[in-house]
This record gives C-alpha cells, sequence and structure tokens, in this order.
C-alpha cells in the first residue's frame, strides 16, 4: 500500500501542506456544501447563518441573477423566470421538449439539441442553471475558506443515467470547479455514518428528497463499501407530496388556478409549509391568501395527509422490495437503515420503512445534510489527506448498457450492476454483402426493445473493406469510469478500420461548445480567461511535478538508468518553463512528462500488482498450512 | 497485457476455483489499483489505472459465474463456440425446456401461486447446483469441448429460467 501512496508530497515542497476539498450535494430542492477540517466535518453557513441552500435561482435580468433562499420569494411572483428543480431536467433530451413544456411554467426552446429554458437572462440549459447553483456553493465556501479549495465531490442520486451524470460534470466544469468524483448519494450517506462506527455488514440506504426516490443495498466489508443494488423513482419526492396536499385543497375549495401560475406557486408553497409542521403536530390551518384576496382556508389534520401521501410512500416500499431482491442476499440481515432526505422526517414514513424492514431506521444525523456531511468526508479521502486509509468506494452501474441488434432489439453488454469501472467487447458482423459501415446505436436501460430504452448516441463505423455478409468482425467495446460515464468504441478486426466516441448523449455538448460558454460567461463576469488559464496550467504543472518527483524516490529503481535519466530531464523541462508565464510552453511540457511517464505508471501499477497477490498466495499458502 | 483472466486474479486455471480466495484477490487488486487512488496522480498513471481497473473487474466477472467461467476456459483451450446457439441437438434437453417452462407458465394459473413457485425455485436450484457439478467432474476427466459445452447450455438455460422465476416473483409480489 504504501507504495502506491504518491499523493503525499514530495520532499521538494512544503511536506504537509493540507488540501482543500469540499463536498457537494447538488439536490433537486436544496443544495448544500460541506467541509472536512481538522478531522471534523462542518457543513458551511452563507451570511444569514443558513446551511441548505434552496436549489432554485432567479433570473431576473442578464446582470440580475439570484440563488437560494431569496430565490425562492420571487418564485411565486415570476415562476416563469424562477428555475425550480432543475436537477430534474438535467441530461432531458430534445424529445422530451413537449412534455416538459406542459408539465412546467417555463418557455423551452432547443438549444445545441437541449431542451433550454427561455428567461430574461437568454435562453439556458439545465446545465447553465445548475452551474449558477454551484458557482453560489462556491461563493459560500470560498467566503468561508481561507485556502484555495482544490476540487469537489459532487453526489448524483444513484439512479442518474450517464446524460444526467455528464450533465452534471459539464455543469461543475462551467461552474470552475475541478470534479474529484461523482459520488452516488446512498453512498455518500453510508460514508457519513458507516465509516465512523465501522461495523460491518448490509446497510440499505432510504433516500426520499424533494424530488427524486432512492433505495440502495451496500455491503461494508473490510473498508469496502460495495453497491449490491439501486432502484428507486427519478420523479418521487416530497414535491408530489406538496402537490397531492395543494390538488386536495384546490378541490376542496374550487379554486381556478387556470392562467395563474403564481397562484399555483403559492398554494404550493403553503402546501410544502403544512406538510412540514404535520411531522411535529396533528393537525395545521390553511389559510390560502394571495395579493389581498382570500381563498379558503381548510384545516389539514395528521391522518387526512397520511391518506394522501401513503400510496406516495408505499411506492417506495415496492421499490425497496425490488433493491433486496436484486441484491441477492440470501438470508444475510439487514444492519441497519439510513434515513436520508428531508421527507424521511414524515412519520408515517419512518413507520412505514421500519415496518419493512422490521427495525427502526437511522436518523440521528440530520437527513437533509447526512448527504453533503459524506461528500466532504470522501472528497478530503480523495485529495490525499488520508494517506493510510484503506477506505474505497466501489460503485456500480445503475442501468444496463447496450447496442441496437437487427429489428430494433438490444443486445446488453454491460449489464447493471456491475462493477465499475469496467470494460467489455462484443463483436458484431456485416448482414449484407459488401456493407462497408455500420450504425452503432448506444442505449440504456432494461428492456428488450430499444424503443423502450434510452438512445444515448449514435455513430458510425466506416471505411469497412468490402467482404461477404458475416464475415466482417466488428468489436464493439463499452467502457465506463469510475463516475460511471460511458465511453464506446468499434473496430473491425480484419482491416483494423476504427472509431470512437465518448458518450456525450443526444443532450451532448461538445467541446467548442462547452470552451464557448466558459469563455462567454467570463465576460459576464469580467474575468480574464487567458490569466485563469494560465494559473490552472500552473497549478496542474505543479502537482505533477510533485507527483512524478516522489514517484521517483519511491520507485525510481523499476526504470533502468537511461530511462530515468530521460524521465528526470523531462520533469526538469517541465520545472523550468513553469516558472514563465509562457501558457504554450507549460501546456506542451506538462503534455511532455505526461507522455514520458506513461511507461513508469505502467511499471509502478504491475509492481504493486504482482505485490498484491504474491502477499495474498503466501497468506493463503501458510493458511492451507496451517489448517492440515 | 496479454495475461489470462486467472492469472491476472492469481487462481489456479481450472473450472473448479476458489470463490473466496477469487474475491479476496479481486478485493486486494481494487485496494491498489482503483482510479480514487489517483485522483491525484499524473494523468498518465490515472488512465493506466482506469485501464487496468476495467480489464480485472471485467476478468473478476467472468470468472465468479460458473456459465462465463467454463464458456472461458472453453475459449482458452482454443475452441471455438458453434455459429448459432440457438439449435440445441439433445431432444432429452428440449424436452426437459419445454416441460419445466409449461411447469413454470401453469404456476401463475395455480391458486396458490406463492407456494408452488417457492417449491418451483427450489427444485431449480437444486438443478443448478448438480449441473455445476457435472460440469466441474467434466473438466477434471477432460471430458471433449462438445460434451462440456452442451453441459454449459444446459446451465446456462437453468440460469435464464431463474430469470423469470424471479419476474414471476415481483409480479406475485406487485399484486398484494
Amino acid at each position: 500500500m504504501a507504495l502506491m501512496q504518491i499523493v503525499e508530497p514530495g520532499q521538494t515542497q512544503a511536506p504537509h501542506q493540507r488540501q482543500i476539498a469540499i463536498g457537494i450535494d447538488l439536490g433537486t430542492t436544496n443544495s448544500l456544501v460541506a467541509v472536512m477540517r481538522s478531522g471534523k466535518v462542518e457543513v458551511l453557513a452563507d451570511r444569514n447563518e443558513n446551511t441548505l441552500f434552496p436549489s432554485v435561482v432567479a433570473y431576473q435580468s442578464k446582470e440580475r441573477i439570484i440563488v437560494g433562499e431569496s430565490a425562492r420569494f420571487n418564485a411565486a411572483s415570476d415562476p416563469a423566470n424562477t428555475i425550480v428543480s432543475v436537477k430534474r431536467l438535467m441530461g432531458k433530451g430534445a424529445h422530451d421538449i413537449d412534455a416538459l413544456e406542459h408539465s412546467l411554467p417555463y418557455h423551452f426552446k432547443l438549444k445545441d439539441n437541449v431542451p433550454a429554458i427561455q428567461t430574461n437572462a437568454g435562453l439556458l440549459t439545465p446545465t447553465e442553471v445548475s452551474a449558477d447553483i454551484l458557482r453560489y456553493l462556491q461563493t459560500v465556501a470560498d467566503a468561508r475558506l481561507a485556502d484555495n479549495i482544490e476540487g469537489a465531490v459532487i453526489t448524483v442520486p444513484a439512479y442518474f443515467d450517464d446524460a444526467q451524470r455528464q450533465a452534471t460534470k459539464d455543469a461543475a466544469r462551467l461552474a470552475g470547479i475541478s470534479v474529484l468524483r461523482l459520488l452516488n448519494e446512498p453512498t455518500a450517506a453510508a460514508v457519513a455514518y458507516g465509516l465512523d462506527s465501522g461495523e460491518e455488514g448490509i446497510h440499505a440506504i432510504y433516500d426520499l428528497g424533494g424530488g427524486t426516490f432512492d433505495i440502495s443495498i451496500l455491503r461494508f466489508n473490510r473498508g469496502v463499501f460495495e453497491v449490491l443494488s439501486t432502484g428507486g423513482d427519478a420523479s418521487l419526492g416530497g414535491d408530489d407530496m406538496d402537490q397531492v396536499i395543494s390538488d386536495w385543497l384546490i378541490k376542496e375549495l374550487s379554486i381556478s388556478i387556470d392562467d395563474n401560475p403564481a397562484l399555483m406557486r403559492h398554494i404550493l408553497n403553503l402546501s410544502r409549509g403544512a406538510k412540514e409542521t404535520l411531522s411535529d403536530t396533528d393537525e395545521v390551518s390553511i389559510h390560502i391568501c394571495l395579493q389581498g384576496e382570500s381563498y379558503g382556508q381548510r384545516t389539514l389534520s395528521r391522518e387526512k395527509f397520511e391518506n394522501l401521501i401513503e400510496p406516495l410512500v408505499l411506492k417506495t416500499l415496492k421499490a425497496c422490495k425490488r433493491a433486496l431482491r436484486d441484491a441477492k442476499l440470501d438470508d444475510e440481515p439487514i444492519r441497519d437503515i439510513v434515513m436520508v432526505g428531508g421527507s424521511t422526517r414524515i412519520p408515517l414514513v419512518r413507520k412505514k420503512v421500519g415496518e419493512l424492514f422490521g427495525q427502526p431506521p437511522l436518523v440521528s444525523i440530520d437527513p437533509d445534510q447526512v448527504v453533503a456531511i459524506g461528500a466532504a468526508r470522501q472528497a478530503d479521502l480523495l485529495i490525499g489527506n488520508q494517506p493510510d486509509s484503506d477506505v474505497l468506494l466501489l460503485d456500480v452501474c445503475p442501468l444496463s448498457l447496450g447496442i441496437e441488434t437487427m429489428g430494433g432489439l438490444v443486445e446488453k453488454i454491460i449489464s447493471r450492476n456491475t462493477q465499475i469501472p469496467v470494460a467489455k467487447a462484443q463483436e458484431f458482423t456485416t448482414y449484407k454483402d459488401g456493407q462497408g459501415a455500420m450504425l452503432i446505436h448506444v442505449v440504456q436501460g432494461e428492456r428488450e426493445l430499444v424503443s423502450d430504452c434510452r438512445s444515448l448516441a449514435n455513430f458510425t463505423l466506416r471505411g469497412i473493406p468490402p467482404m461477404v455478409a458475416g464475415a466482417a468482425k466488428v468489436k464493439v467495446t463499452y467502457q465506463i469510469d469510475a463516475d460511471g460515464l460511458l465511453t464506446v468504441s468499434a473496430l473491425e478486426v480484419n482491416s483494423g478500420v476504427q472509431s470512437s466516441i465518448e458518450v456525450k448523449p443526444s443532450y451532448g455538448l461538445s467541446e467548442d461548445q462547452m470552451i464557448e460558454m466558459i469563455q462567454s460567461s467570463f465576460t459576464n463576469a469580467n474575468d480574464d480567461l487567458e490569466k485563469r488559464n494560465l494559473t490552472e496550467q500552473k497549478v496542474e504543472a505543479r502537482r505533477l511535478i510533485i507527483a512524478i518527483d516522489s514517484a521517483i524516490q519511491a520507485d525510481g529503481d523499476l526504470l533502468d538508468n537511461k530511462q530515468r535519466v530521460a524521465l528526470e530531464q523531462t520533469l526538469e523541462a517541465l520545472r523550468e518553463v513553469s516558472q514563465t508565464d509562457n501558457l504554450k510552453n507549460i501546456r506542451q511540457a506538462i503534455e511532455e512528462l505526461d507522455k514520458a511517464s506513461q511507461l513508469f505508471a505502467a511499471k509502478r501499477m504491475n509492481n504493486s500488482v504482482s505485490k498484491a497477490l504474491i502477499g495474498q498466495q503466501v497468506d493463503n499458502l501458510s493458511e492451507s498450512t496451517n489448517a492440515e | 497485457m496479454s495475461q489470462d483472466h486467472f492469472s491476472l486474479l492469481g487462481i489456479a486455471c481450472q473450472f473448479d476455483i476458489d470463490q473466496s480466495l477469487l474475491n479476496a484477490n479481486h478485493r486486494r487488486l481494487q485496494q491498489v489499483v482503483h482510479p480514487d487512488k489517483f485522483v491525484a496522480a499524473p494523468p498518465a498513471q490515472r488512465l493506466y489505472a482506469v485501464n487496468q481497473m476495467a480489464l480485472i473487474n471485467e476478468a473478476w466477472q467472468i470468472l465468479k459465474d460458473p456459465v462465463t467461467r467454463a464458456e472461458y476456459l472453453l475459449q482458452l483451450s482454443g475452441w471455438q463456440k458453434p455459429g448459432d446457439e440457438q439449435t440445441i441437438r439433445d431432444p432429452g434437453l428440449l424436452m426437459e425446456q419445454l416441460e419445466l417452462r409449461e411447469t413454470l407458465a401453469d404456476i401463475e394459473q395455480a391458486p396458490d401461486p406463492q407456494l408452488q413457485l417457492d417449491k418451483f425455485s427450489a427444485q431449480l436450484a437444486q438443478l443448478t447446483l448438480s449441473q455445476i457439478q457435472l460440469l466441474k467432474e467434466l473438466f477434471e476427466y477432460n471430458a471433449t469441448p462438445e460434451k462440456i459445452y452442451t453441459a454449459i447450455i444446459r446451465l446456462k438455460f437453468f440460469t435464464r429460467l431463474k430469470h423469470d422465476v424471479n419476474r414471476l416473483e415481483e409480479k406475485l409480489e406487485d399484486l398484494w
């Protein structure tokens, strides 16, 4: 283990300088930011001592963009320019636009083939709106932390598909935040609880937030968190409870809300307040009154409230059962149930979940903060502040990934709940004589028909030499990285023709669009992109120098003399050029050093791999000797 | 890396494997290779880690499942899978499949489906277990690849049937 610790700065730099990395819970309803300092996690507050920031952005004009609590006040008076629950829109494609237009108070228009919202600040994609929330969280963190923030762990629902994960990562990039890892929310919650107590066993994470429901079954064993199964519903949560209360009020009081989105928003707000109050009281009186006009008053009892929301709660229990089955636990007991999300404060939810699992759920950490707390712990670990930790969060891919075959059928290439990162290859062939091209259609989902799955990307492998049908061998490889993001490549084996795509799904922003967006956001903020680039590259150069320096100190003997000298020369070249302000040269020197260190990286990895296994085989040998 | 999956995971190249050693070795490798251990490392090392981890995870996935493990062993021995695996030449196997499927289809209409399904499920588990045992013996006594492959097909069928059992179970539970 010690061998691989190349994150500790080498002797050439200040040796014990701690890096600061934050954890961000980018929620549907609320967002939080937390950081770990001197062994403790702190959820960061703004000037008003709030830690829970509504994920609401009000676009009053290009210059006036308001995020958080004050933006929420804007919602009732100007719903069309106040974006709430933007997380629900992440990763949506062009084909979703009609449904969105119908169900939300926003005006949508396609931008770069993505549904974007028409606001006073222009046409904005969900990614851009999320970036504004992230920017806000970053300013909160900057105000509280003296040190430079090196990076962030951002949480996503386990349920998020590839498009949604990519959209989240893009939002962070637009906001200028370097993402250390996207972390599944339930895993983060388990980190917040599980690692401190160190208990081994099966954990169920029940996460009922404002907009999403997730159930995850995790195994914690010898410092490893393993996701056994995930399930849930991407559009079920506290918002739906507000909605059923609103529907009840509207019906009871015969209110007409047609063409009055402000009134609808107001009733939803009152409903949310009533719901929250009913967690502690037996009844609540609701009086609907907007701009001096009264629409009537009703009393909602807890019993009536529970009747209204029971179907929603039962829906979550059904998903729990499915996840338990998927986890294939046999008779292993569930050690505990972690409750996450504001909606788990509702007594009925706690009661029903307790009944299903046969034990009371864990509620000792604030269910609104638990995900952010776990994210902050993980961020601290990943940035290298706990070099002796064995903790490793292993994830699985939440949905199967497949390819379209003849007749609109899906052939699964990576099944759901496969551990990631993973790469899988499968061979396909041509069905016509002389077929020169093959369309690769990448889909995500569990169903057998392409039309029932989500289309992620299309690309064509061209230049297949003429052959009879069935003679070509096209090897299609799907690779998923640690964040759950997919790359697909196709190779015709006989001719070596190949093509690949990073699945920036149907939704996809190209690299150029991304750079353009980053650039334009800087012109707005009167910042200097050139200057920021230079600073970033210098930081990158410094990191690389430290990392390779200490790698050479630790494992330099894996290289022969010539290789070692060559690597050290490239290292020195970067060290020199990084003292200057020449962006182009620095960038080039970084690339050269990275390239020169590839062989070394491979040697170090293979060395530690065989060490890990040799240790195990010796252990095992002695165990079996003892047994005999 | 031209290593085979068995040596990559440090276990003996045979059908009858030590599952717990396989899992333990997989864990150990994850501890040293997982990209999360290289967040602050140079890009070359990060990339190498992702690729290696993907390779190891895939190898583990193949070895831990008896069907894919058996197929992989055949493939290692240089044997080529016949083109269309849909065609089953063994009439006995075909009959057995039809009967089992019919039994399962009848369960849904039975007055006590859950009980029947539990029984069927137990029977299927028994069949699966003895089929794995048979494969173990076939590999041990160096049976012909064709013979082994036929045994794999039967095991595969049981696996698929288990899948349908789970589906029906879900359906029955959804009815409450």
